[in-house]
């Protein structure tokens, strides 16, 4: 029994993670309509940063949580306004997008290693984390805290996307760009502030990964695999599906390794991902075409 | 015009390489070859080594240097891969044309570059390798360090023999390393008349054990069998205590790493077992510290400076040829800072003897 409840607490935890990345990844796809590898780089960069500004500066750990967010978020934008807008200007197609943004990705992980070198590192919270025992499983007051966030940011999300301003001009974009841009919405300025909000996001993630285990500049590959895995599975071009396709990867993959070795987790969830490009391409909640 | 352009452009290139070629061969240098860890996993150890070897270097150059020629060591990072590993060999084989390579550290790096060296004819003497199946690499490898096949024994014995462990379960890194000891110590625990209830491999860039470890738990060992690399470990450890784990938890070498004691202390009941080197003391301890501003020389350190100043010997007595230096090598007897150091017909240290440390405090404890 507590083997059990374990497994699913860690598949929770895992797939709590994989949601936060998913989430924005998926949201910058519903909007601009790409593939944006470079999303996992920004968690790196979010990491790095309370690592920065927590321990190298010894900051204040919230200040150094919400420098890591804002800065997380401004380099996301940065890549939109200086890399991708001007490429989209030039009408180039989804492909050359998803190179650029895979040399971004690069670009930052080396600018990264280049600053803080490539060592494992490890964010520590300055206190010690309470753990909590739930019919036979333990999870820790650090993991409660990322999955709360990842509700919150959901939820917090679809109230942005539903009922502001901002958020109509969103989904009306991701509904169709052209007759966005016919209507008056200024089509560029929100898809900045899109990226924006989703790199802020991802950073969130890095940061939470980085209290979770630690930091490493390579860590945003792995994330970024595992968020389009989510993407796919829960519906691509939907927010929400990330969520559910993070949380549903996590448990197939902790539950998955029950009766066969931990190290085929990866092998199980592109297994996962593979089974829903042949039957279900437009993942759970997705738009059927 | 253009034509001019062109020719003065191609006499410039073939200037400069013959300039380029020309200066690879100063007659006054001998150039050794090293690979290590310098970023990535196990870094911290890579980083330390290379401490040991400049102040080696610096020692044999301040007084005479090999016959007057001074020694210059090309630095590479292998980061503990095997693909950084292959490329760092194939430079220094082909590019610096090293007559020696101190390296790699990892086993993983080790056995990836080492058939190059072999087939080149280049001598490598790893301070740190220790998988069991580099014995068989060839006649110009050596290492000072003790093959994991001794460790892995020792460890099985220990576990049985000491803590009266009858039920073990292993996680493991996959790699040279820790599947080699892995491998060893379920056989010989098992001769004993021990039992393994579970056993878990992932790979050592893992940064998620949850499930790994809650599998370990539910077999109710008696003891859980470790043998990880440094980073890994760290977060290993720290998700086994947050899972409650109480068992007492047996590591490898590869925790002998100031980086990751100071990191897991407190987490756990936690030991290792390490070869039973001599204690870094005196002038070379002083000096490493000093250039890593370290509080601790960890493992590996010692053997590379010793490899070093064996090899210095070497070359004064024999020259570079490979064939006369490994024959040399092999049959000198060497008292270093990091022990006594004789060589079997693989290469491999003839003697070995293991010491179980204890971490606690932030610090390492022998057990005696």
């Amino acid at each position: 029994m507590g083997i059990l409840v374990q497994l699913v607490l860690n598949g929770l935890i895992a797939g709590a993670i994989y949601a936060l990345i998913a989430l924005g990844f998926n949201l910058v796809y519903a909007t601009a309509r790409f593939f944006n590898l470079a999303h996992g780089a920004l968690a790196a960069v979010g990491g790095y940063s309370v690592f920065y500004f927590g321990q190298k500066l010894g900051l204040p750990l919230w200040v150094a949580v919400l420098l890591g967010i804002l800065i997380a978020g401004l380099v996301g934008w940065a890549l939109n306004k200086f890399i991708y807008e001007v490429l989209r200007g030039r009408q180039a197609s989804n492909t050359v997008l998803l190179v650029a943004s895979l040399g971004a990705f690069t670009v930052i992980q080396a600018i990264i290693a280049i600053i803080f070198s490539s060592q494992f590192q490890t964010l520590t919270r300055g206190f010690e984390t309470r753990v909590y025992e739930i019919f036979g499983g333990v999870i820790t007051q650090n993991q409660l805290i990322i999955m709360g966030l990842t509700v919150a940011i959901s939820i917090l999300l679809y109230l942005f996307l539903r009922f502001t301003v901002m958020g109509r001009m969103v989904r009306a974009i991701s509904d169709d760009v052209e007759a966005a841009r016919v209507v008056g919405i200024p089509v560029n300025r929100v898809i900045g502030l899109v990226f924006f909000i989703a790199s802020a996001i991802a950073g969130l993630g890095g940061i939470m990964v980085g209290f979770e285990t630690g930091i490493e500049p390579t860590m945003g590959m792995s994330l970024l695999l595992k968020g389009v895995i989510a993407t796919i599975i829960g519906g691509i071009g939907n927010p929400f599906g990330g969520v559910l396709g993070g949380v549903l990867l996590g448990l197939i993959e902790n539950l998955g390794i029950w009766k066969i070795s931990a190290e085929w987790k990866d092998a199980i969830a592109f297994a996962v991902l593979i089974l829903f490009l042949l039957l279900r391409p437009s993942g759970i909640l997705g738009k059927k075409k | 015009m253009q034509k001019t352009i062109v020719v003065i452009a191609v006499l410039l290139v073939i200037l400069g390489g013959w300039y380029l070629a020309r200066s690879k061969s100063e007659p006054g240098n001998i150039k050794v070859g090293f690979i290590a860890p310098l970023t990535g996993d196990a870094s911290a150890l890579g980083v330390a080594t290379k401490a040991a070897v400049e102040v080696a270097v610096e020692e044999i150059n301040n007084s005479g240097g090999i016959n007057g020629s001074k020694l210059k060591v090309i630095y590479e990072d292998g980061q503990c891969n095997a693909k950084a590993a292959v490329t760092a060999g194939n430079k220094l084989i082909s590019i610096d044309k090293v007559p020696v390579i101190i390296g790699g550290l990892c086993s993983t790096e080790t056995s990836a570059f080492a058939p190059a060296a072999m087939q080149n004819k280049v001598l490598v003497f790893s301070p740190c390798s220790s998988a069991p199946s580099l014995s068989n690499l060839g006649k110009y490898f050596f290492r000072s360090y003790p093959s994991d096949a001794y460790q892995g024994k020792f460890a099985a014995e220990y576990a049985y023999n000491d803590l009266k462990a009858r039920k073990v379960a292993i996680g493991y890194h996959i790699s040279d390393w820790g599947t080699g000891i892995k491998e060893i110590f379920e056989t010989r625990f098992k001769e004993l008349g021990g039992q393994v209830v579970a056993e878990e491999g992932a790979p050592q860039d893992a940064r998620d054990y949850r499930t790994l470890l809650g599998k370990l738990k539910a077999a109710k060992p008696d003891l859980i069998y470790l043998p990880t690399y440094p980073d890994g470990g760290i977060v290993a450890i720290t998700q086994a205590n947050e899972l409650g784990i109480k068992t007492k938890i047996f590591g490898g070498d590869g925790w002998d790493d100031p980086k990751f004691v100071k990191a897991v202390s407190g987490k756990g009941d936690l030991i290792f077992s390490v070869a039973a080197t001599r204690e870094p003391a005196g002038e070379f301890r002083q000096k490493v510290l000093a250039k890593t501003n370290g509080e601790q020389v960890p493992l590996c350190a010692p053997q590379a400076y010793d490899n070093l100043k064996m090899l210095a010997e070497v070359m004064k007595k024999v020259g570079l040829d490979p064939d006369k230096m490994q024959a040399e090598l092999r049959s000198m007897h060497y008292d270093g800072v990091s022990g006594s150091i004789s060589f079997d017909k693989n290469g491999d240290l003839t003697t070995v003897a293991y010491v179980v440390k204890r971490i606690e405090n932030g610090t390492v404890v022998e057990i005696k």
